[in-house]
């Protein structure tokens, strides 16, 4: 794989370097698209088909085809002009040492930094754990469940899954608080960079069973990814039997073997199938059915925990019934899909403020190329005249107007006047 | 996996390259070329860095900035086929009747 | 009959409406009109007092408050309570019935004597004012009401006097000048009498004089009541015994269940009048508070009644405040007449007469008044006999008359006071008018004498520039004829012969002849100066009888002069002896006042010398008795009276001995008196009126004029106007505003200002070569500026290794 990085990565300096020694424009905007396109390669060696894709798509595509036609346009393919350094401007001499100083500071400061922050050789950090709380211990009822200040649960009845919450690495205690104020605790460990389902089953005081829950993309095609979690402690193992549809006969396919009591078994990747009838036996006596599942549809691209376990009837007894729990599988890194995902949930906003900008620019474009006509510039009319010089104002509001028609006051012989 | 900091050198070095490019050519279009090797050279170096932590917030960035170029580029060179009407030349060393 | 008292808010209100009639189109109607409006008002009030004077006879002289329909509470705030209530008792309605009905007389004059004037409708509308207020002033039972009445009399008198203002050739200023005169000098009085209110206030917390229910007079009060109350008490008690009059209203009372007081015993002292209360007051001796001292009740009273005579002294012309009244004869004659000789003058002694408590009690301040009293009677006798103008005669002659009502209360005779008074209205008023009689027909006589034919509204201009006192310069020589000068008059008996007559019946009741109204109360008063200096051994007595015995010598010796000059001997000039005798409804009038002033006198004969069966002994005092406390009978003395008369006669027989004979003397315009040695100083400093105005001039107006001159040139105008105002604000307000114009808002702001624009463009000036205009001189910028921010950020990057 690096070695051909390498040789792509070659092939990308070259091409820039060539579009900047070429003359013509048209071969510059060539060497460019070359470019191009050893980056898009890269990306697909750096596992970003989509961007790849898009690269190819948009840039070399459309962009350089733009570019393009107005090298065409403008007959831009002249020499004179294209040529690097053949500037007739003195004063754009002194830039040479300049520049040269310039990038190779920069590219000296970057290279050393890249090497020096040790990036080579460092791991993803291990991301927290995911986790939730299946269900289906017996004698608790409704539980609210709290691993230290986080809440996993508020109400969670018997029999269904609650959401995934980002618990610590390590061990957890996990308090159930029943709807009476019993409270229960537990202890589970959890890994690093995983996502696990908490099954809580048995009778009494719950006993807590971690199930890795695998989130990664199902790489089958149209397929779904099956766990089943062995929760009934009747018998040793269960055996699990697709007996198909009533319309093929005699067609028992035994997808799980056995799995033991208080374990799970392996994923089992499944077709997407709309209807499916499951049957749960004792895999030591298979005719013994436990329970079955009907008429229950596979969905590709989700990470199913199925658990068996015995449910509480109304009377007091309990009954073995199959309790299904599934999530979503993520998609593959780099793939349309979770680039999608991403796209319209978490940065829906910028994504639309980018169409806009691009319905501006388009118009920005149209605008700008379009032909002026005459008649705008007989707009530009008379100057207008200013109506007084600003010193003559002043002047004639402060100015030499002392005892200009002061009042005089009655009687006038005592009165001085009010001029000055 | 890629070693990232093969793939940032890489980007290092086209992303000089870029800026030469825009030092150095009198021609308004190769400038503009040059402008767009610049961004590849950043994209290139998002996309490394995506790949190193799993995220593919990396993906989406590179997917904005292509957008953004693809907008700049419409409206640049509407501007230098504007300019290029009025002036008949697009050597920027004759375009400064913006000076002061 | 008992409904009556009803009538009296009528009494203010229809000459109040005659007058507001009159003020607002009596300009348009024609002169009968007018005239008739202010008669008839004048003469329904006169019936109306005549029926509460009925009333008075037939309710056992009880007195009645009214309080006037829709007009409930006057002044009602916390601790004041001042309602408008109006009194019916037989003081009030004695002053009621000569007010009006010598009013009334005197409105009829008025329609002939103002003929043809331009303002005439407005004279009748300020008579019927004035007697709104004079009305309000006798019939206010509450010192409030006596004060609006009596300042509403003064605004009166003042419109009255100076009615002629708009006369020409500065004879309308000497007219607004008395009319000021008389107005200024009666604030003084008004000081006094409302110091003496609100000390009254002060003291007894009210100002009503007696509330309702109270007795003003309780019974047993006069002596000869005492009988009748012993009867009425026992005939109450026992039913047995001679009825009389009293006796018989009580059994009236006593069977129709209503119990009868006799005295006002039962009523609490908080619920009295100020009489009432002031009774109580001194009989406990209390102190009064006055904030920071307290002082006996009785010097307390001693202060009301000074303030209160000071106020007399403004109203009733005494000294010192008696200056007015003669100035105020510049006004036309029935003004005259009726203001300042029957009405106005005597609301001050019917002040006194009203706080009759008040008085008996406070002897230092009446022993005051009668010294001011008496002296006022000689000063102004004294004055009068070196007077020419007909009018200034009789103008002394009336304060001295007054000086001789005041000496009466102030030795205590209050009913004597009272009976002069009205007896003087009546003559007085027929003197004036008889005057006025006589001036129309001198006018007259000049006009025919020289063969002017003037309408009448000339002779009063005559008569204004006449009076002023000084001859002024006129236009034709003839102008310089003064129809009051009594050397211009001369042997009217014969030419004016009704007038003559009334005017000597006038004269001799004035002088106290018997059997003419003046004697019967001059004499009373002579008497009871004569008991109260011998008998109570009062030293105002003495002092009141030596001078007022002196005072009526000079009385009837000066109106004698007066006979003589004008109606007796011959014309001396040309007018005199065209004078006709004047109009009816001039003469009229006269002749209904002589018939009054000869027999007036005889409603107060003393008992026992044979008068008794026409009114009945006393009969006014008795009358009078029921309201005022302190009123008591004269007795007849026949030491002073005998003595009095022959004083009075020989005056006559002197001044007639002097003045007949002395015809040249008189045509060459001087008087006899003026030549003889011995007396020519005195005579002539009775012809300069003793030099009481000069003196005032002198010490009291100028001064003050100079001080409010100095005030107003200096102080005000030169000083604080034009120096503090013009040159210390107004000029240094300008000046700093030049500096702060000129040096400081264009030179600094401005510079500033500017200096930053200038600034500005400098330090643009300096940066511009910054712009190119080439893009590559941006780029390299740009890189050069990227390069350092780069090489910041990873610095430390670097550092590490």
């Amino acid at each position: 794989m690096t070695e051909l990085f390498l040789l792509v990565g070659t092939l990308a300096v070259i091409s820039a370097v060539f579009m900047l020694l070429s003359d013509n424009a048209v071969h510059s905007a060539l060497f460019l698209v070359g470019t191009m396109v050893a980056i898009a390669l890269m990306f697909l060696l750096l596992n970003a088909p989509f961007l790849a894709l898009i690269q190819i798509t948009v840039y070399a595509g459309a962009i350089m085809v733009l570019f393009l036609f107005v090298i065409m346009l403008l007959g831009a393919e002249r020499t004179d002009i294209s040529a690097l350094i053949g500037s007739d401007k003195r004063k754009f001499r002194w830039y040479i040492p300049v520049a040269a100083v310039a990038v190779g500071i920069l590219f000296f400061v970057v290279a050393v930094g890249v090497y020096n922050s040790g990036i080579a050789g460092r791991d993803i950090p291990a991301a927290d754990p995911l986790a939730r709380v299946m269900h289906v211990a017996q004698d608790v009822g409704t539980v609210d469940i709290f691993a230290g200040e986080t809440q996993i649960a508020d109400d969670l009845m018997f029999g269904e899954a609650s959401d995934f919450v980002t618990l610590p690495a390590g061990e957890s205690s996990l308090l159930f608080t029943t709807e009476s104020g019993e409270q229960f605790t537990a202890i589970v460990a959890l890994e690093g960079n995983s996502a696990a389902t908490i099954v809580a089953h048995g009778a009494g005081a719950p006993t807590l069973s971690v199930v890795p829950t695998d989130l990664s993309t199902v790489n089958e095609y149209r397929s779904g990814r099956t766990v089943v979690f062995n929760a009934y402690d009747g018998v040793d193992a269960i055996q699990l039997i697709d007996i198909g549809t009533p319309a093929d006969e005699n067609d028992d396919f035994v997808l799980i073997d056995s799995v033991a009591a208080g374990s799970f078994s392996e994923p089992l990747t499944l077709e997407e199938e709309p209807r499916v009838n499951w049957l749960f036996v004792d895999a030591a006596e298979t005719n013994d059915i436990l329970t079955r599942l009907e008429d229950y549809e596979v969905l590709r691209d989700e990470s199913t925990l199925v658990v068996i376990a015995p449910a509480p009837v109304g009377d007091g007894t309990t009954r073995v019934a199959p309790f299904v729990t599934s999530v979503e599988a993520r998609p593959a890194f780099g793939s349309p899909r979770a680039i999608g995902y991403e796209l319209f949930i978490t940065y829906m906003l910028p994504m639309q403020l980018l169409a806009l900008l691009l319905l501006a620019a388009m118009v920005g474009a149209i605008v700008l190329t379009r032909r002026e006509w005459d008649k705008v510039r007989d707009k530009v009319g008379v100057r207008r005249r200013v109506s007084r010089p600003l010193p003559q104002v002043i002047a004639a509001q402060v100015g030499d107007h002392d005892g200009v028609d002061a009042p005089q006051l009655p009687g006038g012989e005592g009165s001085t006047a009010a001029g000055d | 996996m890629i070693p990232t900091e093969m793939a940032v050198l890489l980007s290092v070095v086209l992303f000089v390259l870029g800026t030469l490019g825009v030092l150095f050519k009198r021609n308004a279009i190769l400038v503009f070329m040059s402008v767009e090797l610049m961004l590849n050279a950043t994209n290139l170096a998002l996309v490394a860095f995506a790949q190193q932590w799993g995220e593919e917030t990396g993906h989406l960035f590179v997917f904005f900035i292509i957008t953004v170029a693809a907008a700049e580029v419409a409206v640049g060179l509407a501007l230098i086929v504007a300019i290029f009407r009025t002036k008949k030349s697009i050597n920027i060393d004759e375009l400064h009747q913006l000076e002061g | 009959m008992e409904n009556y008292p009803q009538l009296v808010p009528l009494l203010i209100l229809i000459p109040a409406i005659g007058a507001f009639f009159n003020l607002m189109w009596g300009s348009r109607l024609r002169e009968e009109a007018a005239a008739t409006i202010g008669i008839i008002a004048s003469a329904l009030t006169f019936v109306i007092a005549l029926l509460l004077y009925a009333y008075l006879q037939g309710s056992g002289f009880e007195a009645a408050v009214v309080n006037p329909p829709f007009f409930d509470g006057w002044i009602r705030l916390v601790g004041i309570e001042i309602p408008w209530q109006m009194r019916v008792d037989t003081l009030s309605v004695t002053m009621l019935l000569f007010v009006t009905g010598v009013g009334t007389l005197i409105h009829v004059y008025a329609k002939g004597y103002m003929h043809g004037d331009s303002r005439f409708a407005r004279f009748f509308a300020y008579l019927n004012m004035f007697l709104v207020f004079m009305i309000i002033l006798v019939t206010g039972n509450n010192f409030l009401m006596l004060f609006v009445g009596w300042e509403g009399v003064g605004l009166c008198s003042f419109l009255l006097i100076g009615f002629w203002f708009d006369k020409v050739k500065g004879v309308g200023w000497r007219n607004s000048n008395a009319a000021r005169k008389a107005m200024i000098v009666n604030r003084i009085g008004d000081f006094g009498l409302m110091m003496a209110i609100f000390l009254t206030f002060w003291t007894f917390g009210t100002l009503d004089f007696y509330k309702p229910g109270e007795l003003a007079v309780p019974a047993g009060a006069h002596g000869e009541e005492a009988a009748h109350s012993e009867e009425a008490a026992v005939a109450e008690g026992e039913g047995e015994h001679a009825v009389t009059e009293e006796a018989a209203v009580v059994d009236e009372h006593a069977a129709s269940d209503e119990p009868v007081y006799t005295d006002n015993e039962h009523i609490p002292t908080d619920q009295l009048g100020v009489f009432g209360k002031a009774q109580r007051y001194i009989a406990e001796e209390l102190d009064v508070d006055l904030g920071p001292f307290s002082l006996p009740i009785s010097t307390v009273i001693t202060l009301i009644t000074l303030f209160m005579l000071l106020g007399v002294a403004g109203k009733s012309a005494q000294i010192p405040l008696f200056v007015w009244l003669p100035d105020a004869m510049a006004g036309p004659t029935p003004v005259s007449a009726l203001i300042h000789a029957a009405t106005m003058v005597t609301s001050g002694v019917y002040l006194m007469v009203r706080s009759n408590v008040f008085f008996h009690e406070a002897e230092f301040t009446s022993l005051i008044v009668t010294i001011i009293g008496a002296s006022t009677a000689i000063v102004a006798g004294m004055i009068a006999l070196g007077q020419w103008d007909i009018k200034r005669v009789l103008a002394y002659s009336t304060v001295s008359q007054l000086g001789f009502m005041v000496a009466a209360v102030g030795i205590g005779a209050y009913g004597a006071a009272m009976f002069h008074l009205v007896t003087h209205a009546f003559f007085k008023a027929l003197l004036f008018l008889g005057s006025g009689s006589v001036i129309h027909g001198v006018e007259h006589g000049h006009h025919l004498a020289h063969g002017h034919g003037h309408g009448g509204h000339d002779d009063h201009a005559h008569e204004e520039e006449a009076h002023a006192g000084a001859h002024d310069e006129h236009a034709h020589a003839e102008e310089d004829f003064d129809p009051q000068d009594m050397r211009n008059m001369g042997g009217l008996r014969r030419k004016m012969p009704v007038t003559y007559i009334t005017y000597l019946i006038g004269t001799l009741a004035l002088a106290g002849i018997f059997p003419f109204a003046g004697f019967w109360s001059k004499d009373e008063i002579l008497a009871d100066s004569w008991v109260a200096g011998f008998y109570d051994g009062k030293l105002s007595g003495f002092i009141a009888l030596a001078l007022l015995i002196v005072a009526a010598g000079f009385t009837a010796f000066y109106m004698w002069r007066q006979i003589v000059l004008v109606f007796h001997g011959e014309p001396r000039t040309a007018a005199a002896e065209r004078a006709p005798e004047s109009v009816p409804s001039m003469i009229i009038p006269l002749m209904v006042l002589g018939f009054f002033s000869v027999f007036i006198g005889f409603m107060n004969t003393p008992a026992g010398i044979g008068f008794d069966s026409i009114f009945g002994a006393h009969a006014f005092t008795d009358w009078l008795g029921h309201s005022v406390l302190h009123a008591h009978a004269g007795e007849f003395n026949v030491l002073i009276a005998g003595g009095a008369l022959t004083i009075a006669i020989a005056a006559i027989f002197l001044a007639n001995g002097i003045y007949s004979r002395a015809r040249r003397t008189v045509e060459a315009g001087q008087d006899p008196l003026e030549i003889r040695n011995g007396v020519s100083t005195l005579w002539r400093v009775a012809n300069a009126r003793m030099y009481w105005d000069q003196t005032y001039s002198r010490f009291v107006e100028q001064p003050f004029n100079r001080a409010s001159k100095f005030l107003a040139d200096t102080l005000d105008w030169a000083f604080w106007h034009d120096y503090f105002h013009d040159t210390v604000l107004a000029k240094g307000f300008r000046t700093m505003g030049r500096i702060l114009a000129n040096p400081i808002d264009l030179g600094i702001i401005d510079g500033i200002v500017n200096g930053v624009g200038r600034l500005a463009r400098w330090i643009g000036g300096f940066l511009r070569p910054i712009e190119t205009g080439y893009v590559r001189t941006y780029a390299v910028t740009l890189l050069i500026g990227v390069v350092v921010v780069i090489v910041l950020l990873l610095l430390p990057l670097i550092q590490r290794g």
